[in-house]
């Protein structure tokens, strides 16, 4: 076992026993039962109620109507809107869980031990961006997943199965990066603040912005607009996918390169 | 070797250190002393690797000391609380001690550590001893320990002061940083006085100049005091014999052996005859290193 597998198995267990795993799904959970609620359940309840109860009829059927217009009864528009609580909120969550372990690690001084005892910075930094990265992502795409199972059966069926299996990984590789980065500019910057509103601004803000833009589909965040609208071609995905990579790499060299303070006085 | 020349820090334009010259021998015990703030854990973490110093040399051995290239326990050590005992320990023994787990397991429990409990459920006490445990548990050849002992009742400082004695037998140097004076006299070679970013003074323990209450200490001005120096004023003192002091222009004159130690009207009679010029005079009179360390402190 390398010196990398044994800072990841530490790691592993930090966001096992953290409750920052159960937090994850219990936010996604919500986010799907949110979206099929508004989308699937409550139109069909409303319709079926209708039926029984006539003089409830008006009400009820102004209500469908209503829900019809915004919620399409269409599954490739309400895993769009599942995408969008996704890249938004989850996301944004995601980077509040990863932006201050490295920074609270050197902060409590945690980090002296471990190096006096052989690792070194770049493992400790890998570890933890690989391990958050992939425990934060791989809910993120099987929810995507099961997601798109459970609205097949109550919704019109438009979405095959081969892209949602790439949509959902899509939005594995998406929340990944978004991770991946945090974690480097978390050691990079002196203020965590810079990293949130960094992060913040290119998941929350820049997907919107940029899409309209002539060279909107050639950026990472073009992953968002992507999966926000339910786009049918995925050979679209390779470049932002590319593009994500060579950042998440730049960084990574630039962290290792330059290393980051293990002591708290570095960082004033 | 520990070789530190001229080392200077720097935070923001301010200097913590401003300049300090250490020459620590293989398998000394070396005590660092100073006040709050005085730069202690910020040297230390410079001669541990974890830091860069702005300034200045800094080698052992004659090689550039490396990332974490010591054992090093810092003040109120920090762990990962979530992890039992025996997850760290195999965490940070590492690849290199695989199969050897359990020998280092056995010594936990031989510490009254129930090593399967999460650090978390540890005291403030255990939690240094399991600091001091780790740190040295793979015999290095440098450890460096920051206040070791600030936390621990008086059977743990008496179990931490047998390990350091321990290890200074095993020929490995130790340089030990804390506030309780006591422990330091009782395992230190040497000690230095940390004090607006400098050592402002350097003593030996073993040195017979702090063995007694009656020497007398003369500062010299307008000499250099070398050796030639001290030896020209023993040629010329009768009952005394001088040795160079701690601190710059400082001699200490100590009784000759057989002569009454209450004679201080024949010391001031011998050193009248001096051809140096002395800027002061007093007796040396230290009873232990609290008082040296307020003295050297407070100058």
């Amino acid at each position: 076992m390398s010196r990398l597998s044994l800072c990841m198995k530490k790691d592993r267990n930090e966001f096992l026993r953290s409750k920052k795993l159960g937090v994850s799904i219990v936010f996604l959970v919500a986010f799907m039962a949110f979206v099929l609620a508004l989308t699937a359940v409550i139109p069909r309840l409303t319709q079926l109620i209708s039926v029984d109860i006539e003089q409830l009829a008006s009400g009820i059927t102004a209500m469908v109507d209503f829900l019809k217009n915004y919620f399409p009864q269409i599954l490739s528009e309400s895993m769009a809107f599942y995408s969008t609580e996704i890249g938004l909120f989850y996301s944004i969550l995601a980077i509040a869980f990863s932006f201050s372990v490295l920074p609270k690690e050197i902060k409590s001084g945690r980090l002296i031990l471990p190096i006096c005892n052989g690792y070194q910075q770049k493992e400790i930094f890998l570890s933890k961006q690989l391990v958050y990265s992939t425990f934060c992502s791989v809910p993120a795409g099987i929810s995507y997943f099961i997601y798109y199972l459970i609205g097949s059966t109550f919704l019109e069926n438009d979405y095959s199965i081969g892209l949602a299996l790439i949509s959902a990984l899509a939005t594995t590789i998406n929340v990944f990066s978004i991770v991946a980065i945090t974690i480097a500019l978390s050691v990079t910057y002196k203020h965590s603040a810079l990293v949130i509103i960094t992060m913040g601004l290119s998941v929350a803000a820049s997907p919107d912005l940029l899409f309209f833009l002539p060279f909107g589909k050639f950026i990472p965040t073009y992953i968002f607009t992507y999966l926000n609208y339910s786009i049918n071609d995925p050979m679209q995905l390779i470049i932002p996918i590319v593009e994500y990579a060579v950042i998440i790499l730049l960084l990574d060299i630039l962290v290792i390169k330059r290393k980051f303070a293990v002591v708290v006085d570095e960082r004033r | 070797m520990i070789f530190l020349e001229n080392v200077k820090k720097e935070f923001k334009g301010n200097y913590v250190l401003k300049g300090i010259n250490l020459n620590i021998q293989d398998g000394e015990v070396y005590g660092l002393v100073g006040r709050n703030g005085a730069g202690k854990t910020t040297l230390l973490n410079i001669i541990a690797g974890i830091s860069q110093c702005s300034e200045g040399t800094c080698k052992v051995n004659n090689e550039k000391i490396p990332e974490g290239g010591f054992s090093y326990l810092p003040d109120l050590p920090s762990f990962y609380d979530y992890l039992s005992i025996e997850e760290y320990v195999e965490f940070l023994l590492g690849t290199d001690y695989k199969g050897k787990k359990e020998d280092y397991i056995q010594a936990l429990e031989k510490l009254n550590f129930k090593t399967n409990a999460k650090i978390k459920s540890l005291s403030r006490g255990n939690r240094q001893k399991l600091g001091i445990y780790v740190a040295t548990m793979k015999n290095p050849g440098i450890v460096l320990l920051d206040e070791p002992t600030s936390a621990l009742d008086p059977v743990g400082r008496r179990e931490v002061m047998e390990l350091i004695k321990q290890l200074k037998n095993g020929g490995t140097t130790v340089i030990l940083s804390t506030h309780i004076l006591a422990d330091l006299e009782v395992v230190c070679d040497k000690i230095g006085f940390l004090n607006e970013g400098y050592i402002a003074n350097e003593f030996d323990l073993n040195s017979p100049v702090l063995e007694n209450d009656c020497d007398y200490e003369l500062n010299i001005s307008g000499e250099t005091v070398d050796e030639a120096f001290v030896e020209k004023l023993n040629s010329q003192l009768v009952n005394f014999t001088a040795k160079k002091g701690f601190g710059v222009g400082n001699v200490v004159c100590k009784p000759k052996d057989g002569v009454d130690k209450n004679i201080q009207q024949t010391f001031l009679d011998e050193i009248s005859k001096l051809t140096c010029s002395i800027s002061s005079i007093k007796k040396v009179s230290f009873l232990n290193l609290e008082e040296l360390m307020v003295e050297v402190l407070t100058k």
